[in-house]
């Protein structure tokens, strides 16, 4: 349906649902049978599940322990706030393309206010249409999704989630809310739970029936939100202001006057007061530190005032004044200090809502340092590419059977169903067998082959080397082992032919191998 | 002065100093011939692994951060050169997810030298392994500092040279070759003794024992 010639102070919102998008950011599909876990009231519990986890049993609230319990073959991946936000701002982004007033204040839907939209684009043409474009970004996106339009926020995103079609939309014609809400469950209205237990209680079940409520004895008996929500079923709005787009906390920074500092010991007895100012700024905020730079604004000589920072990663998102001390001093104590320091600022390049943080059972007392703040020290100072945990890779060179991934690695992942090799297949089973068959390989891979200089015996299928120079002597091989024959790649201009040797030459294992350029050294069984 | 002298001194300047009492224990490697020659590692401690490359040298670390993995801790491996292939350690029995590499983009003896520090220090790894590149000038200022680190941190450093480093304050020396075993130094009082090199796996050498 088509809304035609509304009065324009009656506002209009689209909200647009994505049952997945928790799940789908991180790669997952809406079928998929995969939760998001947190800590939550002191247990490891779902936060978020696929449609296809829903559909096998799986709520939110309900512990990890459980969630496995009833559905073995669950993937839980643990949530990344930090990153959630970053996608969150991106689709925010994408979707500000449709209207100027984007938000994302539900975990699972967008908001846009597309009152003006009419009159305003000409080549919009209803409603319709943008409930259309705006279904479309979201799949191309990556993201299933259901939209609504309604007079109200609250009614809009109720409808896309409770009656609009998958992939599909409803547009609910102005003034006509109470009517479009009437048949949905209570739960479509996202009441506090105990309000939801209360009405369900004196068997409120459907937005009809509360709907049919005096509204003074709903204000009466269950407070003011519950109110302002009863208002929203009987086709009014709870909020008649504009979207708003979220706040931007800016830059936290807090800055010190250092007359001219030149020790280190200067610096280190004004950073605690230092800190302690900037962590009221972020407290302020309700935001923790990620990332800040330390600025040290110096005396300039004949070009004038000069400034040299450094940044400094923290490891878990804190605003912990002890913390944040711990790991500016780590960073300033390798800094070199070139001029009388004028002013010493540090500035949050980097913020994340603070969500608070447990240590875990495996994380040691403030006098051992936690594994992320750790691991953050040292890619700030190492970069960000020397750290990692290695994981296994397909890969015809030996050399790229592996790949690096960042350290840690989710200890809760389960190896999702396609990945476990089927025990009734016989390709899988004569691939596992296959496995076992190559010859061993060597714990040390130079990171480019070096020439060796070998002295083979026989030709063609039957050669074998009998003498290796090494370290600028020549040596028997004692004993060989091979030959193995790796190839492929031939779509590459160079492709893989390589035929591998285990050889012992006094006493030290080395895996050689020819190619067409001659005789190499890869690597050392060591 | 005997090794059990040279801990009670250690124990009375701790004490003096008010920091608090290391508790020295010895560690099995999980291997019976590597045991029965050392009864086992200090923990915390130093040992040094000289040999050439292709000796045997990593498959003897690899096998004591697969012991370690298994008890739950998780083992680091500062690798400067390069060269640690990890599939071969997956091979070995060390899971990998519970393996950091440690790989500096630059080059220099301060990066890597200053991340096996930091490591040791933190009490976050059980075991840290370090491919070590060769003599440098700076070795004796950067081995003690990983002495003391090793202790603040209760973590066995692990450290693989082509030759002995005179200056690594070592609580372990062992030597690699010629498919042998050497113990040039254990506190404990096994300096001397040699086994065989044992085969830990069949995976980790096609020629099965020497």
């Amino acid at each position: 349906m088509l809304s035609v010639g509304f009065p324009v102070k009656v506002r209009r919102y689209l909200a647009v649902h994505l049952p997945a998008f928790r799940l789908e950011r991180c790669g997952y599909g809406a079928d998929d049978v995969v939760a998001l876990i947190a800590e939550e009231r002191g247990a490891t519990r779902l936060v978020a599940t696929t449609p296809g986890a829903r559909r096998a049993g799986l709520r939110r609230g309900v512990t990890a322990t459980e969630a496995r319990a009833l559905v073995p073959e669950v993937v839980l991946i643990p949530h990344d706030p930090v990153d959630e936000l970053a996608d969150r701002a991106e689709l925010v982004r994408a979707f500000e393309a449709l209207s100027d007033r984007v938000a994302f204040p539900w975990d699972d839907s967008l908001l846009l206010e597309i009152t003006h939209i009419q009159s305003v684009d000409p080549q919009v043409s209803g409603e319709q249409s943008l409930v259309r474009r705006a279904l479309d970004l979201a799949n191309d996106l990556g993201h299933a999704a259901r939209a609504a339009v309604a007079d109200d926020p609250v009614a809009a995103r109720a409808i896309a989630e409770w009656h609009a079609p998958d992939g599909g939309s409803v547009v609910v014609v102005a003034g006509d809310g109470a009517r479009a809400l009437a048949p949905l469950p209570i739960a479509a209205l996202a009441l506090d739970p105990e309000l939801a237990a209360a009405l369900q209680a004196v068997g409120v079940d459907t937005i009809g029936r509360f709907a049919a409520l005096d509204p003074a004895a709903v204000a009466g008996r269950y407070g003011s939100v519950a109110a302002r929500t009863h208002r929203v079923a009987r086709g009014g709005t709870a909020r008649g202001v504009v979207v708003e787009r979220p706040v931007d906390p800016g830059r936290p920074s807090a800055w010190v006057a250092m007359a001219g500092a030149t020790t280190r010991q200067e610096i280190g007895f004004v950073l605690p007061g230092l800190l302690a100012d900037l962590a009221d700024r972020l407290a302020s905020l309700d935001q923790a530190a990620v990332r800040l730079r330390v600025v040290l604004r110096l005396e300039g000589g004949a070009g004038g005032a000069r400034t040299s920072a450094v940044v400094v990663r923290v490891g878990r998102p804190t605003r912990a004044v002890k913390t944040l001390e711990r790991l500016v001093r780590a960073r300033l104590d390798r800094l070199e200090i070139e001029a009388p320091i004028d002013e010493l600022g540090i500035e949050v390049v980097e913020s994340a809502i603070d969500t608070g943080w447990q240590p875990g059972l495996t994380d040691r007392t403030e006098d051992r340092e936690p594994l992320p703040d750790l691991l953050a020290r040292l890619s700030d100072q190492l970069g960000d590419d020397a750290l990692f945990t290695p994981i296994r890779a397909d890969a015809w060179r030996p050399e790229a059977a592996w790949a690096p991934a960042r350290f840690p690695r989710p200890e809760l992942a389960v190896v999702r169903p396609a990945d476990r090799a089927d025990r009734t297949d016989p390709v899988a089973i004569q691939e596992e067998r296959e496995r076992g068959l190559p010859l061993p390989r060597p714990s040390l891979v130079l990171p480019t082959a070096e020439r060796i200089e070998l002295v083979v015996q026989g030709s063609g299928p039957t050669e074998q080397p009998v003498r290796a120079r090494l370290d600028h002597a020549w040596h028997p091989v004692d004993q060989a082992s091979g030959p193995e024959r790796l190839c492929g790649e031939w779509w590459l201009p160079s492709p893989l032919d390589r035929t591998y040797w285990a050889i012992q030459v006094q006493a030290r294992g080395l895996w050689v191998y020819r190619d067409r350029a001659g005789w190499w050294l890869h690597g050392y069984f060591d | 002065m005997g090794a059990a002298a040279l801990d009670a001194l250690r124990a009375q300047i701790r004490a003096l100093e008010g920091a608090p009492a290391i508790d020295r224990t010895r560690l099995p490697w999980g291997v019976p011939a590597v045991d029965g020659l050392l009864g086992g590692l200090p923990v915390p401690g130093i040992v040094e692994l000289s040999g050439p490359e292709g000796s045997g040298r990593a498959r003897v670390a690899l096998a004591l951060a697969a012991r370690i993995c298994r008890r739950g801790g998780r083992v680091a491996w500062v690798d400067p050169l390069r060269r640690l292939y990890p599939p071969a350690a997956e091979d070995l029995g060390v899971p990998l997810d519970r393996l950091l590499v440690v790989r500096p983009t630059e080059d220099g003896t301060a990066p890597w030298a200053w991340a096996t520090e930091q490591l040791l220090r933190s009490g976050c790894f059980g075991l840290v392994v370090v491919d070590h590149p060769g003599h440098n000038p700076r070795e004796r200022a950067f081995s003690h500092a990983w002495a003391r680190a090793a202790e603040h941190g209760g973590a066995v450093a692990v450290i693989l040279a082509r030759k002995p480093l005179r200056t690594l304050p070592a609580d372990v020396r062992l030597a690699v070759g010629s498919g042998r075993l050497f113990v040039s130094r254990d506190r404990s009082g096994t300096s001397g003794r040699s086994g065989a090199l044992p085969t830990l796996d069949d995976r980790c050498s096609p020629w099965g024992s020497p």
